[in-house]
């Protein structure tokens, strides 16, 4: 008998799905939210597998440099000879290389300005700006290639299409052999504090320069097969990618300079003095202070005069990506050991008196705190030191080194936002070392794969260095953006120099997925193993978009294709609510439903009398006296009574509320539902349903909760966890309704 | 990075991004990555061990080789052609092949071919009576192949399979890879007279001496491609798109009635017993003429060889390496001539064979046509590698085979001809005999992608046709300073790209499903390619990724992939942008100035200051410190604004530069008087870099071009702000129509009187 009655309701709802498609209609291909991304995603192959692993015939070339660099502090010039050493580690034959002169988008002619809108929608301008834009000689701050040649010494032919340039082989170079080179060049270094430049000088009211200084020498463009040779241009937006290699590099700058750099000091003993040396092996046995190597004190007498002579500081680097450096006569220097899993690294920090007190107060803990954390979440940091220079206005990372901003006011005081701002962009920059210095990808095509990445972590840190910290990366954070207007947003699948609000596009979307794809979706330990597994195998080498949305699902047994499709392939938003919420009722008395319903299937009604237990809305075709517990309905009790002891045992309390509560989903995005359920007397209940709910129809679904007490509210997503856009709909009973503009306030 | 002062000035266009969200109620959609600078990943295919990232052949890039021994006979009587070919099928593939696919085009002319039925055909009022008669009352021709025997190596009888112009042979046992196939096909078929049935070979009859003059190809059973890319290429041949096929060494020999002239694929083996003495001294004679062809067969030879015919037969033997294809002409009515062309270090034989029809035109034209067009094609990608090239005259005809080509071009009866027929004759030669580049030795796959090798030819014809003008001024007709190509130039496929999109494919379409074949495929990529040659990329970057690409393909199979990623890796030019654009879309260039207003400036804060401190409850002298830029039909503009020394009296900036710039620094800098916030418009889908000319009060010019990329965050308006020291009278998008801008009224300022469409179509061409 039950039986009967199940496959009998289990018809109704099929019959009914078949009657409601009589009207013969264009056809359409699977637009389904879950189907998965095989239209997306390249095929695998033999170098990328299907899992997100390198393939077994993964390959990347390697790149060797020698350089000898000065840095001539009077006309602000930098000269250099390199000594480039190839290896061609790929199975095909290359004709050509390209190399990337990053520092001809400031040349004369560059093709920036080009293709930048220039509006008088905002026809104000402050007197510098105007000034640069409108009556000053353009800079010229391009590369001057003074010659390119081979290990012999002939000239090699080569080609310059704006920052890319072509060296044209007069025999192709096969698998598996390396190519020496050289090239000699110089160029004038920008002042990044008017330009806003990823490296150049600032000048202080001393007189005196300090220099951060990358992207400085002609840099090998990264061949692979997924691009071929990546040599899209430098426009000045979307930042590197680049090649492992060994760099060993000379850097003349005056005498008085401190210099740090990307690598390790060849030769301390001829540019620090014996005082420096003993406070460095000092330090690296300090694990809670830094400890100082120039002094504040020693910084400002340093200040006071400028060297003639000049001095040599020689570095070594292996398998790093990139090389810069910082130089002043102005710097405070200081270290402190870290321990990461039994291998000391050192933190270190580099700045201007004009960054204390807050640079001796913050950096090289903040340092040495993302060190820790990031190395927990992915891999031991392999270099053996991180620095943290101050450079105003610059927020830039290279490998073991960055420059980043936060300057307290000239009288030493600072705002709680200039402190947290510093503190937010040094663990990011360092941050960086993990993505892309090691795990490569391709900045020049995929800004979230570093940017995105690393800003998910550094929050993770951040909440690590002080758990009240503003992130600014949270789900909740992201709402704005979101719900702006969508001829402003690009999906984060997109190029960086096309893409609006880059910022929120590939920072603050992609760390706010990723945050809840951790805490809501998948849980920590999933994600934790997931998304290790994916630093492990891609460190050291280049993973693609693929490579992270594969090993994701691969290490965790969670199909994620919905996921990715909705929040990185597309614009759509997360929103989710309650539509309406019935409350049902039992009775023995058969219901108008009920009757129409046998009436279509020649059921008699009557044949199942006292068998049946009918749900009804309170209407008025019910009278309230045909309303009954569960309990006052004998065939249940009869069958409940006759069910076995050990069965008994396992029965909860009988519901009589039964509530069918619909959702509806206005927002493109598939999420999970989460619903906290407040009970009359107080208690309340949060029920998560996967975003697999939305499998079958995706604008509304309905759940039937039951239980013995009634619900007096339902409040959709209550700790703003899945950026949900518009919470006006979240409530059940509806709240008043805010405004947007209330509610954009208080979600910030 | 850090985004940090971006983001800051982010905020105030947030914001005002956010405001003017609070007046829609409705929330928008939100979208897929549509931008137009979007990379072409789910486009294109994944690259792998044959075919690498960067467009070039990979490591595991394998093709099949097939090679041919024939032995044709020509019944000229019954114009019947009989054959029994030996195939031997390389498997250099790393698969199991266990059937082999082998081409019949000829069954397309088979009684029961398909082409006819899938062929929209209505009732026409008006007919001619040989086309009536043609359709309703003759019984159909009968041209497919008469297949009499498939056989192995041992004779032994295999099993095979025919399904329309496809026939599998299914294999006893598996081929594996790096074996050779040896097998047998012996057929016949009737030719079919190719001036009645437009096809790409067959006879030619001339009533008054009963003669054919035969042009003959796709005669014999080829063997189709296998490759990683299609595995065995079967596509049907519906007649429309041409053909994929594979390289190999052809040793045909062919019998023709003995007074027969005949030039084919391949080198000639036996010259000597087919030559007459004389001949072959004017053959030695060729060889070292550089400048003028020499008769090989004159035209009163010819003429007296029409008169009778020879009961004899007499074999010709040829031996070709490396080829695609195999095609021969014969005919007792040819008139033959050669001449030597350098390419390289090597010398190139360039002939010439036509009816005495073809006169004075072809003795003319036709073999410096075809010399002329090795060099051009040789200098744009690699020297022409086999040791001829011949032109052959057959009415209607241009189609291409290796070394040998059928061109139209015929002077009327008297001898005399219109500068149509004659340039039309010249571009054909030039574009068949450039066929030997694109496809015949860049091998691309025809059934697939038309615009391969027709596009590509096109374009470089376009080059090679103006070549052969500078070279052979005397070409061209009084009044021509340059070669009319046809096909080419950014406005001749305007009105193409600006007619109804019902009848507009894009590129990337196989032919069969286009409508307007020619400009589909020949005339739009030859257009794309030259605007990329001349207006994009620049010719140093577009020549030598053309060159990489030739190179890199050369005697090899590329995909439409592989030449879009060659482009752009050989030259540091990202173009997916152009290729999405012109190849994957029927999107068009319109280009104009949308509006032009002229600033001055001030110290004094001007409305937008006021409203901005009044919003933030500020005094306007909250930005005292700013300088203003006040529009010419504003408020805030005062006639004195006009004629003023900026770095005198604007205040605000006259501080600035007293504290900042040095008496030295103050030599370099420029003060502009006008202001000029030009807002371009771009009604066409395609995005391509602005081209604009601005001619100031004094009648001086400048032109500047902003590169295609300045449409990346706005695909509708775009700004640009010019300082100058000098009045803008006007401006012209595009001056030189070199964009092929379907509408040219929005290009100037101001607006010049419109043309109507049909005006400016015609004054486009």
């Amino acid at each position: 008998m039950k039986n009967f009655i199940k496959s009998l309701l289990i018809f109704f709802l099929i019959a009914s799905y078949g009657y409601s498609q009589n009207q013969p209609s264009v056809g359409h291909t699977d637009q389904n939210k879950f189907r998965q991304m095989k239209d997306l995603l390249p095929t695998p192959n033999n170098q990328h597998t299907a899992s997100g692993a390198p393939g077994y015939e993964y390959t990347q070339q390697k790149v060797d440099y020698v350089m000898n660099i000065r840095l001539d502090e009077n006309s602000n010039r930098i000269y250099g000879q390199e000594e480039i050493t190839y290896k061609n580690n790929s199975k095909h034959h290359l004709e050509y290389l390209w190399l990337q002169l990053d520092q001809n988008k400031r040349a004369a002619n560059s093709k920036t300005p080009d293709i930048t809108s220039e509006v008088f929608d905002t026809p104000m301008n402050d007197p510098m700006f105007f000034t640069n834009n409108n009556i000053k000689k353009p800079f010229d701050g391009g590369f001057n290639i003074e010659y390119v040649k081979n290990a012999d010494g002939n000239p090699l032919s080569y080609s310059i299409n704006q920052t890319m340039m072509r060296i044209n082989l007069v025999k192709p170079i096969p698998p598996g052999d390396s190519f020496e080179f050289n090239i000699k060049w110089w160029y004038n270094i920008n002042n990044h504090v008017e330009d806003d430049g990823r490296s150049g000088y600032e000048t202080f009211d001393d007189g005196n320069n300090s220099y951060a200084i990358a992207q400085f020498f002609p840099r090998l463009a990264v061949y692979n097969n997924v691009e071929g040779w990546q040599n899209m241009q430098f426009w000045g937006t979307s930042e590197f990618a680049l090649e492992f290699g060994d760099y060993d590099v000379k850097i003349t700058v005056p005498k008085d300079h401190i210099v740090e750099a990307t690598g390790k000091l060849q030769n301390e003993k001829e540019v620090l003095s014996n005082e420096q040396r003993k406070r460095i092996e000092l330090a690296k046995k300090s694990f809670t202070d830094p400890v100082f190597i120039v002094t504040e004190e020693e910084a400002r007498a340093n200040e006071m005069t400028t060297a003639i002579e000049t001095q040599t500081w020689h570095y070594r680097a292996k398998n790093v990506r990139d090389f810069a450096f910082a130089s002043s006569r102005k710097f405070i220097w200081e270290q402190m050991a870290v321990n990461i899993n039994g291998k000391t690294v050192m933190a270190v920090s580099l700045y201007p008196k004009e960054g204390n007190p807050l640079w001796e107060e913050h950096s090289t803990r903040v340092v040495a705190n993302t060190l820790e954390l990031y190395s927990s979440f992915t891999f031991d940091y392999p270099y053996h030191k991180a620095v943290s220079v101050h450079a105003a206005g610059m927020g830039m990372e290279y490998p073991m080194i960055c420059f980043n901003w936060g300057r307290p006011r000239p009288d030493g005081t600072y705002s709680e936002y200039t402190k947290n701002s510093m503190i937010n962009v040094i663990t990011h920059e360092i941050g960086h070392n993990f993505f892309p210095m090691i795990v490569n990808s391709d900045e020049r095509q995929w800004a979230w794969m570093d940017e995105g990445i690393n800003s998910f972590l550094e929050t993770l840190a951040e909440l690590d260095y002080d758990p009240n910290f503003d992130t600014g990366n949270l789900p909740k954070d992201i709402v704005r953006y979101m719900a702006g207007d969508q001829k402003f947003i690009s999906p984060i699948m997109s190029q960086g120099d096309y893409v609006h609000q880059l910022s929120p596009n590939a920072y603050t979307k992609p760390a706010a997925a990723l945050y809840m794809l951790r805490h809501t979706i998948m849980g920590p330990e999933l994600f934790d193993y997931a998304f290790k597994t994916y630093a492990k195998r891609w460190m050291f080498k280049h993973p693609t978009p693929a490579d992270f949305f594969r090993t994701m699902e691969d290490a965790s047994a969670m199909d994620l294709d919905w996921f990715w499709r909705g929040w990185f392939y597309t614009t759509d938003v997360c929103d989710i609510g309650v539509k309406d919420v019935k409350r049902f009722y039992l009775t023995n008395k058969p219901t108008k439903k009920a009757e129409e319903f046998s009436k279509n299937y020649n059921l008699n009604l009557d044949q199942y009398k006292d068998y049946l237990i009918f749900y009804t809305e309170m209407n008025d075709s019910i009278n309230k006296e045909d309303i009954k517990k569960a309990s006052d309905f004998e065939i249940l009790t009869y069958y409940l009574e006759t069910l076995p002891e050990e069965e008994k045992k396992q029965l909860g309390v009988i519901p009589n509320y039964f509530y069918q509560v619909t959702f509806e989903k206005p927002g493109g995005l598939v999420m999970p539902i989460i619903a906290k359920i407040t009970y009359e007397d107080g208690t309340t209940e949060t029920k998560k349903y996967p975003a697999q709910i939305w499998r079958y129809n995706e604008n509304e679904v309905s759940k039937v909760i039951k239980s013995d007490k009634a619900i007096v509210k339902i409040t959709i997503d209550p700790s703003q966890e899945t950026a949900d856009v518009d919470t006006s709909n979240n409530s059940w009973p509806r709240e008043i309704k805010q405004s947007k503009f209330e509610q954009f306030k208080s979600n910030d | 990075m850090k985004l940090f002062k971006i983001f800051l000035l982010l905020t105030v266009f947030i914001s005002t991004s956010i405001f003017s969200q609070e007046e829609q109620p409705e929330r928008q959609q939100g979208h897929l990555n549509n931008n137009k600078f979007k990379q072409l990943y789910e486009e294109f295919s994944t690259p792998n061990m044959f075919r690498t990232g960067s467009g070039a052949p990979g490591p595991a890039y394998y093709q099949q080789k097939a090679d041919y021994k024939m032995d044709i006979e020509l019944d000229d009587e019954n114009a019947r052609l009989y054959g029994n070919e030996t195939i031997t099928y390389t498997n250099n593939s790393p698969d199991e092949l266990r059937y082999l696919w082998i081409q019949l085009d000829q069954n397309m002319r088979a009684k029961d071919s398909k082409s006819p039925l899938i062929e929209d055909s209505n009732a026409s009022a008006v007919v001619k009576p040989d086309v009536f008669t043609s359709t309703f009352m003759k019984d159909p021709f009968d041209g497919g192949f008469n297949i009499e025997e498939v056989k192995d190596a041992n004779g032994k009888d295999l099993e095979y399979l025919i399904n329309q112009t496809m026939m599998r042979v299914n294999l006893p046992k598996p081929l594996k890879t790096g074996q050779k196939y040896t097998f047998k096909i012996k057929w016949w078929y009737n030719i079919n007279d190719h001036v009645n049935g437009r096809g790409r070979s067959g006879y030619e009859y001339f009533a008054e001496d009963d003669n054919r003059a035969y042009v003959i190809a796709q005669f014999f059973p080829r063997m189709a491609v296998y490759n990683d890319v299609e595995g065995w290429q079967n596509s049907q041949f519906w007649g429309r798109d041409e053909f994929a096929l594979n390289f190999g060494d052809y040793e045909v020999n062919i019998t023709v009635p003995a007074d027969h002239i005949l030039d084919a694929t391949g080198k000639l083996m036996n010259r000597e017993e087919v030559f007459t003495k004389t001949m072959m001294q004017r053959y030695e004679k060729a060889k070292k003429s550089y400048d003028e062809p020499i008769m090989i067969v004159t035209q009163a030879e010819a003429e007296a060889a029409e008169k009778s015919k020879s009961k004899d037969t007499k074999t010709w033997k040829l031996y070709a390496e490396n080829v695609r294809d195999f095609a021969f002409c014969t005919s007792r009515r040819f008139i033959w001539d050669m001449m030597a062309v350098k390419i390289g270090d090597r010398d190139v034989m360039a002939v010439s064979l036509y009816p005495k029809e073809g006169n004075p035109l072809w003795e003319d034209w036709s073999t410096k046509a075809v010399a002329s067009t090795l060099k051009s094609y040789s200098r744009m990608t690699f020297d022409y590698p086999y040791h001829k090239a011949i032109s052959v005259h057959a009415k209607n005809q241009g189609m291409e085979y290796p070394m040998i080509c059928w061109n139209h071009g015929r002077p009327k009866k008297d001898g005399t001809y219109s500068d149509k027929v004659k340039y039309g004759m010249m571009s054909v030669i030039i574009h068949e005999v450039g066929h030997n580049f694109f496809p015949m030795i860049i091998n691309s796959d025809e059934r697939q992608w038309t615009w391969m090798d027709e596009g590509l030819n096109t374009f470089v014809q376009y080059v090679a046709e103006q070549d052969f003008a500078a070279w052979y001024p005397d070409a061209l007709s009084p009044g021509d300073e340059k070669y009319p190509s046809k096909r080419g130039p950014a406005t001749k496929i305007v009105p193409y790209m600006g007619g109804d999109q019902t009848y507009i494919a894009p590129i990337m379409t196989k032919g069969l499903n286009t409508h307007q074949f020619g400009n589909n495929a020949y005339g739009k990529p030859a257009a794309a390619l030259n605007i990329l040659r001349e207006t994009v990329m620049g010719p140093e970057l577009f020549d030598f990724a053309l060159r990489e690409y030739s190179r890199r393909w050369m005697f090899k199979h590329p995909t439409p992939e592989d030449f879009f990623r060659t482009m752009e890796d050989a030259s540091a030019f990202d173009l997916d942008w152009f290729w999405r654009g012109w190849f994957y879309t029927t999107d068009y260039v319109d280009i104009g100035v949308k509006n032009v207003s002229k600033f001055y400036v001030t110290a004094e804060p001007n409305a937008l200051a006021k409203k901005l401190a009044a919003q933030r409850s500020r005094e306007a002298s909250y930005y005292k410190d700013y300088v203003f830029l006040v529009d010419e039909n504003s408020e805030d503009f005062k006639p004195e604004l006009k004629d003023q020394d900026i770095t005198q009296t604007v205040e605000t900036l006259k501080d600035y530069l007293d504290t900042n710039f040095s008496d030295e620094e103050r030599k370099d800098i420029q003060v502009p008087k006008y202001f000029y916030n030009i807002t371009f418009e771009k009604p066409g889908g395609l995005v391509m870099p602005i081209i604009v000319e601005y001619t100031f009060e004094d009648g001086s010019t400048k032109t500047e071009t902003y590169p295609a990329e300045v449409w990346r965050h706005n695909h509708q308006e775009v700004s640009k702000v010019l300082a100058s020291n000098k009045e803008i009278k006007s401006i012209k998008v595009d001056p030189n129509l070199e964009t092929a801008d379907v509408d040219t009224y929005n290009n100037s300022w101001p607006r010049e009187i419109k043309q109507s469409r049909f005006d400016q179509f015609k004054s486009n061409n």
